[in-house]
């Protein structure tokens, strides 16, 4: 057991999470105009990323995007990163045991998007990457702060903001892979392209039910609440979310905020920063 | 909705749910984030603490216990119920001491709150004065009336010395309250009295009148002496008729009484004579010759029946034993008869005893009941008799009695009155002396040396805490406003989300922890550094200061050395060498209760140290016993600090040497021989024991015992002086001078020291042989050389004893010698000089030496001293200023306290002078002039007991000291001991045939004592020897007036003036014999000069007045005096001769106004009161008023012939011709002779006068 909701009732943590699952999608199966988006959905077909074609770049190259591989990295924080790996992995495997679906795509959002993550999400995704046969794919969605394409010096590159309305043959040059590992990335790309909705909901819903069945873990790296639509969307798009809570900086207040508009998905947990 | 969502998310935690999450950790960072604020808070605070204590400065708190002791006068003229009164005026006095007046005058006088006084005025402090103060009774009297009543003073203020002082005021005032109250009980009691008295006079005046009335109104035939004899005789036979009845009464209850016991024994006589013999009925078993008689009747009756049976009737052998047997029979039965009638006659012996005493006391009651019917008859027969002679009627007569009874209640009762307004009066004396109710100080104003809490530390750590507390309260308050989230066990006790990882910044925090430690620790480096250096800086300047102190002590500057121990206790108030160098400089200048006071202030802070301890508890003694009222809290804490010496220090001699004492003192002399001989035993250095046990030995009468004792000693250790002198004076008082001068001849010989040898000199000397006193001087001289300033010892002795020569050689001798003390021979030459009266040469000597050593401080002090006398009036200041000066530095100095107080003499600024002679003296108990300055100042001040005892100490020292025997003669003379002054008047002119005083003052002890013609010759002698004083020329006057040659005297003055001019003194007495010789002309002319030579002396003008009246010119006289009146208005002679002159005249209103005007002026005058009356009676008008006049004036003066001739004279114009009578009879008491058969006239005639108006 992972964690509790509600301490009064004693609902175990995944039981209530799935009951609050279905209680949202019953609920917005019978919102009006729903019917609609189903049936597009049924009609688009899932987006598949020509694997063979992404680019790759080296790991010295990219070095920069991940943090733990600096010397000076601290060691604890390094246990830190595997310990929140085999967390996910167990949590994942405890949901599938349950549901028959595990949780694959995970978004880690902060309380406020202008703080620094310190690479969290680029160290997960090399961490699990570094296991046996698992691909990972790393997201870069913070759209108010991208910072995995500046890291990887891919100024002027695709991305996801490409991604999510590119065609097949467009879409492996949205993505990087590190040579040598099966480790993803898929930086934002440039929002200015798209000034009004820098990243297209649905598209970005297709993009990921393609690519759930290409990869085992996709991490989107997500905004912050303070920029909450944008941090909603992203945790729509995810099975479950992890938080990241700055200690002594971060409010109750802003949290409560923050689970009130994740309701519906797993909340894995928190990192405190 | 699913219920868990429905309460998904959890709401914002509050205070409660906070608390519940919240963990240690949480402390940590909540301090950690915002320690800053609240040290900032706290610092602000503390900040805010120390203005609290600049401002509001931490107050000492002084505080004294006072107690009331019972009065020792009699309690029925001051309330006897103590308790109760007492607790009543400690209610008042507390009252008192929180007044409003008192807080006011005390602010002013120690000039308290000086800050405040900037803002506020003195009535706006009060209020805080008063609270400040605290006056707590204990011990009330209300509730146990064995309580001792208390009354606790403290006063909390920032200075201590100021709320010591305060606090000792509010206790004087105490006292000061207590003696007046007392005083002023008492003497409304007297002044309740004194109404009473005047209430019972009037009373028995008018009793006195009214018997008077009805004597006159019975108009009696014998005269009114007989009158009041026969009433009191009269009186007398009533009250005795009263008592016989009475007696009588009784003499017939006892007569019937015994008659009926007579009568019941008659019966009871009769009674036992017809009793037959055999009521009797004697013991006879117990009478062994009964019992004989009885064996014999049985043998007799035995054998006359054997014979019987044996022999036929009518043998002779049965025949003479029945005869025997019968005659032995008979016997028997006289025998019990004659017991019988022996008892039967034993009662009737009895009985007749008792009637016969009953028949005497009946007689003796018969004959003291015809002796009482017969003084009876007598006193009935007087009685007739007396009424008979008075004639009265009945009622008058009863009248009479009546009056005659209230007279002597009132006169009993007056006489009643007058023995309480005396012991009143002595009660009110005593009240004053303090012998009435006391106080007792149970603990003196405390110096505190702690002030009251909160401390100015804890003041600003109390605000510091609460600037803490408050920014931390404050930190708090925005934490709770929007909590955060601390740590993940929030998160997971709050929302239960797992904390997945945690990337804190360990290092930063750890960072800032070694930061915060660091900075932490350099703040409390700081602060201890600090707080050690500032205190470094007061130890080390309280040590510095007191250095600089004894360095200046070392120097002679003793002022100084003051000052720089006062700043040290003002920088540490706890550095005990500061008050323990007070001391001694205080124990150098003879100030024993101030060295005292910092005796006690260094033990306590230093207790360990038994100098200190040792050098309190002499100190204390010394004081104890200096003090003539011995007061016991002193002894009981010398014996407290004995007890303290002998605990800690019990090798020590000390303790036991002071406890000793402290037993002698208490009259326990052989317990303390015990303890001393016991702690010999004990201590290794035990002399000062022994000395004491030998003393104490001498005191209870063991004088071998001491002797042995004293002589073991010195044997032992010779070194010790105290042996020889104990010795010594032991020797003295047993009379035998001659071993006591063995005894300082030894110790001469053991010590070898010029003391040794002084002393042996002035025993010599004082028994007349100074011969040999100077031979054991020049043995010293070779030795005293030696000695600094040993050849002054000797020339001191010398001048002491008048020894010019010797002692001028001894100062030269050593002026040579001791070349390093020039200035302290030229000095003492310079005093040789000025005992002979050589003022010049003194001054000379002085000035050159000066010129030669101008830095020397002991030369400007003598040409000080020796200008002063020679200085013009104007520069005398200037000089005394200078002695002042010198006296900063030289405060031990006997000698310039001396000259200083003369300085003050010359101003005559008596108080300061009497204290610097009395220092003088203090210094130096030997200092003879100071002694003879203090007598000379007694005598000027009239306190003449103490002059003469002064003028004895000066004596004791040197007996030819003339001018202590001039004092001492003086002072015998004014405290009426003339036949002492003469003789001492008369050792002066013995040593010094030319000091005139002593032959005036002779003259005058002579004249005094009856011997005129002793006086006169004296007289004589003074005139041929001191020409120029007109005072021998006065006195011979004085005598042949006294004489009645007025005319021989008036030719002596002529005389005098003419060969002497026309002095004042010679010329006011000579117009004033021109008056006396009734030469009015003569005398006028004589004030005329008198007024030209000095026209404001009133005495002149009023003689020239008097002297035209005198010459008949009276309303020349009557113009003089209405100018005096003008110019001298309060003074009563320019009003009372000029309505003498007018009254004489007849100008009988204006008189009256005179007289009025000097009423106006004195109230009370009994001359004009008098006067005035005469002046009333003479004209016939307001005898009431007159009488009135009169007896205020009597009132002032009981026995003057005017006066109760005035009196006498009002009563006759009232009638009240008794009153007049007994007047005359007052006056005939007190008159001489010669003036009785004036005085005897105007008495029969007041009785003529009144036998008259009682006929009419």
């Amino acid at each position: 057991m992972i964690s509790q909701i509600g301490g009064e009732t004693a609902i175990p943590a995944l039981e209530g999470l799935a009951a609050i699952g279905n209680a949202w999608r019953e609920q917005a199966e019978q919102q009006e105009g729903f019917e609609e988006l189903r049936a597009e959905n049924r009609v688009r077909k899932p987006r598949v990323l020509d694997m063979h074609f992404v680019p790759q770049m080296k790991l010295a190259d990219a070095a920069a995007a991940f943090p733990c591989l600096d010397p000076k990295y601290p060691v604890a924080w390094k246990q830190q990163v595997r310990q929140m790996r085999n967390r996910l992995t167990r949590f994942d495997e405890e949901v599938q045991q349950r549901e028959n679906r595990g949780v694959q795509v995970i978004s880690i959002v902060s309380l406020n998007g202008q703080r620094h993550r310190k690479g969290l999400a680029a160290n997960l995704g090399f961490a699990l990457a570094a296991m046996e046969a698992t691909k990972v794919l790393v997201i870069d969605a913070k759209l108010g702060r991208p910072d995995l394409d500046r890291h990887l010096g891919l100024s002027e590159a695709r991305g996801l903001c490409d991604a999510t309305r590119a065609q097949r043959e467009d879409l492996p040059d949205c993505f990087r892979r590190i040579s040598g590992t099966h480790l993803y990335l898929l930086p934002l790309g440039k929002t200015e392209r798209y000034d009004s909705d820098a990243m297209d909901l649905r598209g970005m819903q297709r993009l990921l039910e393609g690519l759930r069945k290409q990869f085992d873990w996709i991490i989107i790296d997500g905004p912050g609440f303070d920029t909450p639509a944008d941090a909603m969307a992203v945790t729509l798009c995810a099975d479950g979310t992890v938080y990241i809570v700055e200690q002594g900086v971060d409010r109750f207040s802003d949290l409560r905020l923050a689970l009130q508009q994740t309701q519906g998905r797993y909340m894995i947990g928190a990192v405190m920063m | 909705m699913n219920p868990a969502a429905q309460d998904w998310p959890p709401q914002v935690p509050g205070l409660s749910t906070l608390t519940e999450i919240a963990e240690a950790r949480d402390l940590k960072w909540f301090l950690a984030r915002y320690w800053k604020w609240i040290a900032l808070c706290g610092a602000l605070a503390a900040t805010l603490g120390v203005g609290w204590v600049h401002f509001f400065p931490p107050q000492f708190v002084s505080q004294a216990t006072v107690r009331f002791l019972p009065p020792q006068v009699a309690g029925r003229f001051v309330n006897p119920n103590f308790s109760m009164e007492v607790g009543q005026r400690l209610f008042a006095l507390s009252q008192l001491l929180s007044s409003r007046l008192t807080a006011a005058r005390l602010i002013e006088s120690f000039a308290l709150y000086p800050e405040r006084r900037r803002f506020q005025t003195v009535e706006d402090l009060t209020a805080k004065f008063i609270e400040d103060l605290q006056v707590a009774r204990t011990g009330s009297a209300g509730d146990d009336p064995k309580a001792v009543p208390t009354l606790r003073i403290s006063f909390a203020y920032p200075d201590a010395e100021k709320a010591q002082r305060v606090v000792q005021k509010l206790v004087e005032q105490i006292y000061e309250e207590n003696r007046k109250y007392r005083g002023d009980q008492s003497l409304g009691t007297t002044e309740f009295l004194t109404d009473q008295l005047s209430a019972a006079e009037e009373r028995v005046l008018e009793t006195e009148q009214r018997l008077g009335e009805i004597q006159d109104a019975i108009g009696l035939t014998v005269s009114q002496t007989r009158l009041g004899q026969n009433t009191s005789r009269s009186y007398v036979i009533d009250s005795r008729l009263r008592d016989i009845r009475h007696d009588r009464r009784q003499q017939e209850e006892r007569r019937a009484t015994k008659r009926a016991e007579w009568e019941q024994l008659e019966l009871v006589h009769r009674r036992i004579e017809t009793r037959p013999l055999e009521f009797y009925i004697p013991e006879f078993e117990t009478m062994p010759s009964y019992w004989m008689l009885k064996e014999k009747v049985t043998s007799a009756k035995g054998r006359w029946e054997r014979l019987k049976e044996r022999y036929r009737d009518g043998f002779p052998d049965v025949s003479s034993a029945e005869n025997d047997f019968r005659e032995l029979e008979q016997t028997i039965e006289r025998f019990q008869k004659e017991r019988s009638a022996r008892l039967k006659n034993r009662d009737l012996e009895a009985n007749a005893g008792r009637i016969a005493l009953a028949k005497l006391e009946l007689q003796a009651i018969d004959k003291e009941s015809g002796e009482q019917i017969r003084e009876e008859g007598e006193l009935r027969a007087e009685a007739q008799r007396l009424r008979e002679q008075q004639g009265a009627p009945a009622g008058q007569e009863v009248e009479m009695l009546v009056a005659k009874r209230e007279y002597e209640s009132a006169k009993n009762h007056h006489e009643e009155l007058v023995r309480k307004h005396e012991e009143s009066r002595t009660a009110s004396e005593m009240e004053r002396r303090g012998q009435g109710e006391s106080v007792e100080m149970l603990e003196p104003a405390s110096l505190p040396t702690r002030t009251a809490l909160p401390t100015w530390w804890m003041r600003i750590v109390l605000a510091g805490l609460m600037g803490l507390a408050a920014g931390m309260l404050a930190c708090l308050v925005i934490v709770l406003r929007e909590p955060k989230i601390l740590h993940g066990g929030h998160l997971e006790s709050w929302a239960g989300l797992e904390v997945l990882a945690s990337f804190v910044m360990e290092d930063r925090i750890k960072k800032s922890k070694a930061g915060f430690r660091a900075k932490a620790a350099t703040t409390v480096a700081l602060l201890v550094m600090l707080l050690g250096t500032s205190c470094s800086e007061v130890f080390a300047a309280a040590a510095e200061l007191c250095a600089k102190g004894e360095a200046a002590e070392r120097e002679g500057k003793v002022s100084a050395a003051m000052l720089y121990y006062r700043r040290a206790i003002q920088k540490d108030a706890k550095y005990a060498p500061a008050y323990a160098a007070i001391a001694r400089i205080d124990l150098q200048l003879g100030e024993l209760p101030a060295a005292r006071e910092a005796l006690a202030r260094a033990v306590e802070l230093s207790p360990t140290e038994e100098r200190l301890v040792k050098l309190l508890a002499d100190t204390s003694y010394q004081i104890y016993f200096s003090d003539p009222g011995r007061p016991t809290v002193l002894l009981r804490e010398v014996e407290s600090l004995g007890d303290k010496l002998r605990g800690r220090w019990p090798a020590h001699p000390d303790g036991y040497r002071i406890l000793a004492q402290v037993l002698m003192e208490r009259h326990r002399t052989e317990e303390a021989i015990l303890l001393l001989n016991d702690a010999s035993s004990k201590v290794k250095n035990n002399e000062s024991l022994r000395a004491q046990m030998a003393a104490a030995m001498f005191r209870v009468g063991k004088l071998e015992e001491s002797r042995v004792v004293l002589e073991n000693l010195i044997e032992n250790s010779p070194a010790y002086l105290d042996a020889y002198d104990i010795l010594y004076l032991q020797w003295m008082q047993r009379k035998q001078s001659s071993r006591a001068r063995e005894v300082l001849v030894t110790k001469w010989e053991q010590t070898q020291e010029i003391e040794s040898a002084l002393q042996l000199a002035a025993h010599d000397d004082a028994h007349g042989q100074r011969d040999l006193a100077r031979k054991s001087l020049d043995a010293l001289l070779a030795k005293a050389s030696r000695k600094v300033l040993g050849m002054a010892r000797i020339g001191d002795f010398w001048l002491q004893r008048a020894e010019w020569k010797l002692a001028r050689a001894a100062y030269e001798r050593g002026q040579g010698i001791e070349t390093g003390k020039r200035a302290d021979y030229t000095g003492r030459i310079a005093e040789w000089h000025l005992a002979q009266g050589q003022k010049l040469a003194a001054r000379t000597l002085v000035e050159a030496e000066f010129a030669k050593d101008p830095t020397s401080i002991l030369l400007e002090a003598y040409l000080a001293a020796v200008r002063l006398g020679e200085v013009p009036v104007e520069r005398r200041t200037e000089e005394r200023k200078r002695l002042e000066a010198i006296l900063q530095r030289m405060p031990d100095s006997p000698f310039v306290r001396y000259h200083l107080g003369r300085a003050y003499l010359l101003e005559k600024n008596w108080q300061p002078a009497a204290e610097q002679f009395e220092r003088s003296v203090k210094l130096d108990a030997n200092y003879a002039a100071g002694w003879l300055a203090l007598a000379e100042l007694e005598l000027v001040r009239g306190n003449v007991a103490v002059a003469e005892q002064r003028a004895e100490t000066v004596l004791q020292m040197n007996p030819r000291n003339s001018r202590a025997m001039m004092v001492r003669a003086s002072a015998q003379a004014r405290r009426g001991k003339t036949a002492e002054a003469k003789s001492s008047f008369e050792e002066v002119l013995k040593a010094e045939p030319d000091n005139n005083d002593a032959r005036f003052w002779l003259a005058v002890a002579q004249a005094e004592q009856g011997r005129w013609g002793e006086a006169g010759k004296l007289f004589e002698e003074g005139r041929t020897k001191e020409r120029e004083n007109p005072r021998w020329v006065l006195a011979q006057v004085a005598l042949l007036t006294r004489d009645g040659k007025e005319a021989e005297a008036r030719q002596s003055l002529e005389r005098e003036l003419d060969r002497q001019g026309p002095k004042q003194e010679l010329l006011a007495r000579f117009a004033e014999l021109q008056i006396q010789m009734k030469d009015g002309a003569g005398a006028g002319k004589t004030y005329e000069r008198l007024i030209t030579m000095a026209g404001n002396n009133l005495n002149y003008h009023l003689g020239r007045a008097g002297a035209a009246a005198l010459a008949g010119d009276r309303e020349t006289s009557l113009r003089y005096y209405s100018r005096l009146q003008l110019d001298h208005s309060s003074d009563l002679r320019v009003w009372l001769q000029p309505a003498a002159l007018l009254g004489e005249m007849g100008r009988t209103a204006e008189a009256r106004r005179a007289y009025e005007e000097v009423l106006k002026r004195d109230s009370e005058n009994a001359f004009a009161l008098n006067n005035l009356a005469w002046l009333l009676l003479r004209r016939g008008e307001e005898p009431r008023h007159a009488l009135e006049y009169v007896q205020r004036a009597k009132r002032t003066v009981r026995q003057s012939p005017e006066v109760d001739g005035t009196l006498a004279e009002a009563y006759l114009k009232l009638d009240m011709n008794r009153n007049a009578v007994a007047v005359y009879q007052e006056m005939l008491s007190y008159l001489p002779e010669a003036d009785k058969p004036r005085v005897e006239k105007l008495l029969e005639a007041a009785r003529r006068r009144g036998r008259k108006e009682g006929n009419s």
